[in-house]
C-alpha cells in the first residue's frame, strides 16, 4: 500500500473511534442533530482530505477539533437562518468542552445509568423525543398536554438527568 | 453554581435545544455564557447530554450512504471500540468516513479498503426500504434532511408530511396507497402504516391481503379491498369501503372491539360522551372524496432520484431537475412515462414531465452519451411539463440548461410553451441559419430571438450544453448559449413572457418541428443566475458530461 492510502488509512481509523466525541463537539457549538451530523460529514470529509498534513506525532482530536470548528463556522454563514451564540463565544466553549472531555465522558456514563432509573413516563417522552419522528406537536397531543406544558416537562427531564449525574459521580468519589 | 442560577440558565439552553428560542433568548444566554466559567461548563454538560440522548435512533442520512450501506458493511475494527458508543454511532460512524472516503478517494483505493460482504456480519444500516413513492401530482412535502420526491425509497419508521398535492405510495408487500395533502403516514413496515392526519385511499390486491392502517383510534386491516380513510386534524375519522371488505379495530375502552366493514359501507370513528369509542354508520350523502389513482407504477421500472452528493452546485431559484440518471419510471420497453423533477434546495415542488400515451413516449437509453443515459426523442416523442406559472417563469427573469445532442441538421426543439413562447430549439431556417435559437417571447418575429453559430453546427450527434436566459441587468433581454460560449445576439428587448401555455420537451407547440435526439439533463432557474454561479452550473454538467466547454 502505498503511502497516500495508509495515511488515509490511518485517519479513516482515528475518525471512526473518535466519530462520537467530534460529534458531541459539534453539537455543542450547533445544537440539532440533524445539522451536527451534516457538518460532521463535512468535516469528516475535509479531514480525510488532509490526511497527508496530519502529524501522527501528536494527538488527533486537538488537530480534529478545528477542521470540526471551522467547519461548523463555515456551515453557519451559510445558513443565516439559525439563530445561533457568537463566534467568539462558540469558540471559547469549544476550547473549555476539548479541556473538560474527561470530565464530559464521565458524565455521558453515569447518563446512560440516570436513564435506567429515569421513571417510566417522563422516559417515555425522552423515547418519543429522541427516538421518534414525532414532532413536537404530536408528542403533546399524544401525551394530551399543551406544548408549553411539554417544553417544561423536557427542561424538568434534563434538570433531573443532570442532578442524577452528579449524585452518580459524588458517589463514585467517595 | 448555584442551583437558583442554573434555574435561570437551564430554561435558555433547553429552549435552544427545543428550537423555541427567540432572538432575546439568545441574547440573554450569550450574556450569561460571557459572564461566567461556571456557566460555560453547565452550557457544555447539558449539551453534551443532549448529544448524546439525541443519537438515540439516529439522525436522518443522505441518500450516498443508503447506498453505500447497502453495498458495504461495518469494518472490523469498528465493532471493537469501547463500549460507551453505542451500535448507531458505530454504524453512522462507519457510513460518514465511507462518504467521505467515497468522495474523496480513487474508486479502486475505495473497493480496496472495504472488504466484501460476509455472512453473519451486521449490516450497517438497520434502515429497512418498506415502500417507494411510485406517482406524484404537484406534491410539496415538508423539507427534510432527504428531499423526497418521485421514485424516492421510503423506510421503515419514516415519517412523511405532505403538504400539497397528491403522491402515491406502493409498498413492498403490494398495498398502494393514494394520499392527499395535507397528510402524515408513517410508513411502519411494508405492510402496515400509521395516518396521523389526512386522506388516502388504498388498493390492495391479493397478495397483500392484511395491510393495515393505525389511526389514532383505530386499527384498519385490510380483508382484500379498496378502501379510503381520513383523519382530521381535530382527530375525527372515516373509513368508507369501496370494494371487498376491512376490520376495523378499536383498541381498548370500546364498546366495539372489532368490526367487519363490507362493501359500500362506511363508518365514523367517534367518541363517546361518558367513555370511549364507537362506530356510528355513515349514510351515502354524508361520504366524502377520497383521490383517485394517479397513474401507478404498474409494471415500470422506477429509478430513485440522484443523491445529494450528485446535486446540482447551485440549487437557490431552481424550480426543475431532470435528469436521465435519476428517477425516471419507464415501462419493459424503456418508454419514458414519467421524468421525475428531483427536489433539491428551492426546487420542493415536483413538477414531472410526464407522457401516457405509449407512442409518444421517449426511450430511456443507458448509454447514450458516454456511460451517461440519456432520453431519447424519435421525431413523434412529446414529455409534457408544468405551466410557466408553476414553474414561476411567468414575466420573470430565468435562466435553464439543456444537454442535448442531435445528428439531424434539421430544426430540433428542446423546450417549447405556447407558438413562440420559452422555446429553445437546434438549428433554424428563417431570418438567418443559425446553429441554436432562443426564442422566449417572438411575437415580434424576426426581432426577439438570440442566435448563435451556424446550421448544423450543434447538430454534430455529440452532447453540448445548450442553455438560454434573461438578462435581468439589461432590459431582460434574452440570450443563448452554448458549450459555454455565449452569443453577441440578444432579443431586442424585454422578453419576459406572461402566456401560461403548458411546456413541452422535444416539440414545438401544434406538435410541428420535432427533437430526432436525445437529452440528458434539464436545470431551469426561476431567477439569472451570477457569473460564479453559471459558471459552476456549466462545469458540473461539462464533467458529467465530458463536454468540452468555456465555463
Amino acid at each position: 500500500m502505498s503511502e497516500l492510502n495508509a495515511n488515509h488509512e490511518r485517519i479513516v481509523g482515528l475518525l471512526v473511534r473518535h466519530q462520537e466525541q467530534l460529534y458531541r463537539y459539534i453539537f455543542a457549538l450547533l445544537p440539532d442533530a440533524t445539522e451536527a451530523w451534516d457538518v460532521l460529514q463535512e468535516a469528516s470529509m475535509a479531514i480525510v482530505r488532509k490526511a497527508d498534513d496530519y502529524d501522527a506525532d501528536r494527538p488527533f482530536l486537538p488537530w480534529a477539533y478545528r477542521f470540526a470548528l471551522l467547519t461548523t463556522f463555515d456551515w453557519k454563514r451559510k445558513r443565516k437562518k439559525t439563530i445561533s451564540l457568537s463566534d467568539e463565544l462558540l469558540e471559547q466553549l469549544a476550547s473549555e468542552g476539548a479541556q473538560q472531555e474527561d470530565e464530559l465522558i464521565a458524565r455521558l456514563a453515569a447518563l446512560d445509568h440516570c436513564l435506567q432509573k429515569l421513571p417510566l413516563k417522563q422516559r417515555d417522552l425522552v423515547r418519543m423525543r429522541y427516538d421518534s419522528d414525532e414532532t413536537m406537536e404530536e408528542i403533546a397531543r399524544l401525551q394530551e398536554v399543551s406544548l408549553r406544558t411539554l417544553y417544561r416537562r423536557l427542561d424538568s427531564i434534563r434538570e433531573w438527568l443532570h442532578d442524577c449525574i452528579n449524585g452518580r459521580l459524588a458517589t463514585e468519589r467517595s | 453554581m448555584t442551583t437558583s442560577q442554573q434555574n435561570e440558565l437551564r430554561p435558555l439552553i433547553s429552549a435552544v435545544l427545543d428550537k423555541t428560542a427567540d432572538d432575546s433568548q439568545v441574547a440573554e444566554l450569550e450574556a450569561m455564557l460571557r459572564a461566567s466559567a461556571e456557566a460555560r461548563r453547565f452550557y457544555l454538560q447539558l449539551v453534551h447530554m443532549e448529544a448524546r440522548l439525541s443519537l438515540g435512533d439516529g439522525p436522518p442520512r443522505p441518500a450516498t450512504i443508503r447506498k453505500i450501506e447497502r453495498q458495504t458493511q461495518e469494518q472490523p475494527t469498528i465493532a471493537r471500540q469501547g463500549n460507551r458508543v453505542t451500535p448507531f454511532v458505530l454504524a453512522a460512524a462507519a457510513c460518514v468516513v465511507a462518504v467521505a472516503l467515497f468522495t474523496i478517494l480513487q474508486p479502486d483505493w475505495f473497493r480496496a479498503t472495504v472488504p466484501p460482504d460476509e455472512p453473519n456480519q451486521p449490516r450497517v444500516s438497520d434502515r429497512i426500504v418498506a415502500a417507494q413513492i411510485t406517482g406524484s401530482v404537484d406534491c410539496v412535502w415538508e423539507e427534510t434532511a432527504l428531499p423526497l420526491g418521485f421514485g424516492s425509497s421510503l423506510y421503515k419508521g419514516q415519517r412523511l408530511e405532505l403538504l400539497d398535492g397528491t403522491a402515491e405510495i406502493t409498498f413492498a408487500g403490494g398495498a398502494v396507497v393514494t394520499l392527499a395533502g395535507p397528510a402524515r403516514l408513517v410508513i411502519d413496515s411494508e405492510s402496515h402504516a400509521s395516518l396521523r392526519y389526512g386522506t388516502l385511499a388504498v388498493r390492495v390486491p391479493k397478495a397483500a391481503v392484511g395491510f393495515a392502517i393505525q389511526t389514532p383510534h383505530s386499527l384498519v386491516t385490510d380483508l382484500g379491498t379498496e378502501f379510503g380513510l381520513s383523519v382530521s386534524p381535530a382527530g375525527e375519522e372515516e373509513v368508507h369501503v369501496f370494494v371487498g371488505a376491512v376490520e376495523v379495530s378499536l383498541p381498548q375502552e370500546s364498546d366495539v372491539a372489532v368490526k367487519r366493514l363490507n362493501q359500500g359501507e362506511a363508518v365514523q370513528v367517534v367518541r363517546k360522551e361518558s367513555e370511549g369509542l364507537e362506530l356510528r354508520p355513515l349514510d351515502s350523502s354524508q361520504r366524502q372524496q377520497f383521490p383517485g389513482e394517479i397513474g401507478g407504477a404498474g409494471d415500470s421500472t422506477i429509478a430513485e432520484p440522484l443523491p445529494p452528493d450528485q446535486h446540482p452546485p447551485v440549487t437557490e431559484g431552481l424550480t426543475l431537475w431532470l435528469s436521465a440518471d435519476g428517477a425516471i419510471r419507464r415501462n419493459s420497453n424503456n418508454q419514458v412515462q414519467v421524468w421525475g423533477d428531483m427536489l433539491t434546495g428551492d426546487n420542493r415542488r415536483a413538477q414531472n414531465a410526464t407522457q401516457h400515451i405509449d407512442d409518444k413516449c421517449p426511450r430511456w437509453i443507458p448509454d447514450a452519451m458516454g456511460d451517461k443515459p440519456a432520453i431519447s426523442f424519435d421525431g413523434n416523442d412529446v414529455l409534457q411539463l408544468a405551466t410557466p406559472s408553476n414553474l414561476g417563469l411567468v414575466n420573470e427573469d430565468y435562466e435553464m440548461f439543456f444537454v442535448a445532442q442531435t445528428a439531424k441538421s434539421s430544426i430540433q426543439f428542446l423546450i417549447a410553451g405556447g407558438y413562440e413562447d420559452f422555446e429553445l430549439h437546434i438549428n433554424a431556417n428563417i431570418h438567418g441559419d443559425p446553429g441554436v435559437r432562443f426564442l422566449p417571447h417572438g411575437h415580434q418575429r424576426g426581432l426577439a430571438s438570440s442566435d448563435l453559430g451556424t446550421t448544423s453546427q450543434f447538430s454534430d450527434g455529440k452532447p453540448h450544453i445548450f442553455a438560454a436566459r434573461l438578462l435581468a441587468n439589461d432590459g431582460h433581454r434574452g440570450v443563448v448559449a452554448v458549450d459555454g460560449e455565449e452569443s453577441d445576439d440578444r432579443t431586442s428587448g424585454d422578453a419576459r413572457n406572461a402566456n401560461n401555455t403548458s411546456l413541452q420537451l422535444g416539440v414545438r407547440s401544434g406538435s410541428r418541428v420535432p427533437l430526432h435526439g436525445e437529452i440528458a439533463e434539464v436545470l431551469i432557474y426561476r431567477r439569472a443566475l451570477t457569473a460564479a454561479e453559471r459558471q459552476a452550473v456549466g462545469r458540473y454538467l461539462a464533467k458529467k458530461y465530458q463536454i468540452e466547454t468555456s465555463y
